[in-house]
């Protein structure tokens, strides 16, 4: 086998710490998107707003995020899909950091970013568009998520599950919010925890259903692992013969049950 | 990569059409076992006791060294049309007693999916609904094979009295933390949305079929719910497939492909079904 395809995009990671103004934030995601992986944008680095596009697929799929400083410790993100419906149907998406410094992870891939606040209550924001092996990407159409908060309109940290994120359900006619990531658990419901009997960390794609019966595909550049590891904590994982990984826990909470023992991890080496 | 771990143990199918009598079930299970390689040890117990004793080829390659054994005996009392199984691991823990009953009204196709980590026994009846036998041995990987020693399991249609009980394919008997559970124990990859509601997603909106290990969990010695291993040889697949008897290739590998069948016993729920390899 070669590598699975979630796994096998490019990918670019950064820290960056002490960050006092969110301006940097969207600054340092200019460089990783713009720069490093050819996502577009018109406004340039520096720019408030500043509009984000990923790079178009063959099937004309595409993303747009735009990231508003609305203060020094607040950042606002609207997502759009490539019809130009808000994907994170929350209008104004916040992830807030401390006046005094906060380290921020950051992560981007052609398919999605992730921003992980890391303060006391970490706080995260996920979007992308899901890759949909053995399919080809827009047949029968794009399958785009953002994730549900982690602060609403009104600016409460509400909707932290890692399990949780906006998509578009067939039939629907807009967005809606749930806990649609797959867990590793049984049909009963309880939750499993991602460790092999002998307590060794086990680790899966973090895939999406939101159709019921029906498998949309998984998150790029990113891994279900047990909610044991702390945030920030990183985990290296075989991805092929002789080829590993390194993943670090994002500041999602463990999800809603199935999956309240489950974490998200997205890859930086 | 290379294929995966449970992929790679031994298989071998064996079929049998007009089967009317579970003392030509014995028989079969004798035949098909004798053909396995590595070889099961398998003693008639017949004339003296009605049954069959099945050893699994012991993997010695890893300590404790890996085996199950499985029991089979054609039930008095019952016209020929019980067959029972008692499965015990490697330490000599019974881990469950199950039953298939036949019917008297027609004769049944026998499937026997075997190999030297598993075995279903599966009964195709046409006048009632199939029913199943299943015992084995889980996959541990990537930790050694030898990481614990609770990695032996079985199931079945009806219980030890004969009464259909948990007959569907996510229930399974094994040893938790101490003590043998027959539980919800297959991983039916679910979320919070289908709560209440559970459908397994084994197919694409573009069409796709996707087909997954069967993971077992198991309460371990932390008193956690865990991922305790994957059967061999067999694979969750969506019910819309194929009808019992049907086969399906399934890519194993770069290149490689295995064949895969439904097998009928054992309630298909929530859109998935179980699938043995026959090729």
């Amino acid at each position: 086998m070669t590598i699975p395809s979630f796994l096998s995009s490019a990918f670019q990671y950064n820290s960056h710490a002490t960050v006092t103004d969110v301006q940097t934030i969207m600054n340092d995601f200019y460089t990783l998107c713009v720069t490093n992986l050819s996502w577009t944008s018109p406004g340039g680095s520096g720019a408030n707003p500043m509009t984000l596009k990923c790079p178009v697929t063959a099937t004309g799929l595409f993303f747009t995020v735009v990231l508003t400083r609305t203060s020094a410790t607040l950042l606002s993100i609207t997502v759009t899909d490539h019809m130009g419906i808000l994907i994170n149907n929350q209008t104004n998406n916040q992830v807030a950091i401390d006046a005094g410094g906060t380290t921020i992870d950051e992560y981007a891939n052609p398919f999605g970013l992730c921003i992980s606040s890391e303060r006391a209550t970490p706080e995260c924001f996920d979007c992308g568009l899901l890759d949909v092996y053995p399919d080809t990407l827009g047949t029968p159409r794009g399958w785009y998520w953002a994730s549900s908060g982690p602060r609403t309109n009104g600016g409460g940290l509400v909707t932290q599950y890692m399990d949780y994120m906006w998509v578009f359900g067939n039939s629907a006619t807009s967005y809606t919010s749930g806990g649609y990531a797959l867990a590793r658990a049984p049909q009963s419901q309880i939750s499993s925890h991602l460790l092999s009997f002998t307590g060794a960390y086990v680790v899966a794609p973090i895939e999406v259903s939101f159709d019921l019966g029906y498998l949309q595909g998984r998150k790029n550049q990113a891994l279900m692992v047990d909610s044991g590891l702390v945030n920030a904590a990183t985990i290296v994982v075989p991805i092929d013969v002789g080829v590993t990984g390194t993943f670090k826990v994002v500041g999602f909470t463990a999800g809603s049950t199935p999956l309240a023992s489950c974490k998200t991890a997205y890859r930086t080496a | 990569m290379t294929a995966p771990a449970f992929l790679t143990s031994s298989f071998y199918y064996y079929i049998d059409y007009g089967v009317s009598s579970m003392e030509t079930v014995l028989n079969d299970i004798v035949a098909a076992l004798a053909l396995n390689s590595p070889g099961w040890t398998v003693t008639d117990n017949r004339p003296g006791t009605d049954s069959v004793t099945c050893v699994s080829p012991v993997d010695s390659s890893v300590t404790p060294h890996r085996f199950f054994t499985c029991v089979f005996s054609n039930v008095s009392g019952h016209s020929n049309l019980w067959l029972q199984c008692v499965t015990t691991d490697q330490n000599g823990v019974t881990l469950g007693t199950f039953v298939i009953e036949g019917t008297a009204s027609n004769t049944w196709i026998m499937r026997y999916f075997t190999g030297q980590f598993h075995i279903i026994v599966d009964i195709e009846k046409d006048s009632a609904a199939s029913e199943a036998l299943v015992a084995g041995i889980l996959d541990l990987s990537p930790e050694a094979q030898s990481a614990h020693s609770h990695y032996c399991y079985c199931h079945g249609s009806r219980n030890s009295s004969g009464a259909l009980a948990n007959n569907n394919l996510w229930f399974a008997s094994m040893v938790d933390n101490v003590t043998v559970t027959d539980s919800n124990r297959v991983v039916s990859y679910n979320n919070s949305y289908s709560y209440g509601n559970p459908q397994a997603t084994l197919r694409s909106p573009a069409g796709s079929f996707i087909f997954k290990p069967v993971i077992h969990v198991a309460t371990n010695t932390l008193n956690t719910v865990s991922q305790a291993g994957r059967r061999y040889q067999q694979l969750l697949g969506s019910s819309n497939l194929t009808t019992e008897g049907g086969t399906l290739v399934v890519p194993t590998d770069i290149g490689s492909t295995g064949t895969f069948m439904m097998v009928g016993g054992l309630v298909s729920t929530a859109g998935a079904t179980l699938f043995a390899r026959v090729a």
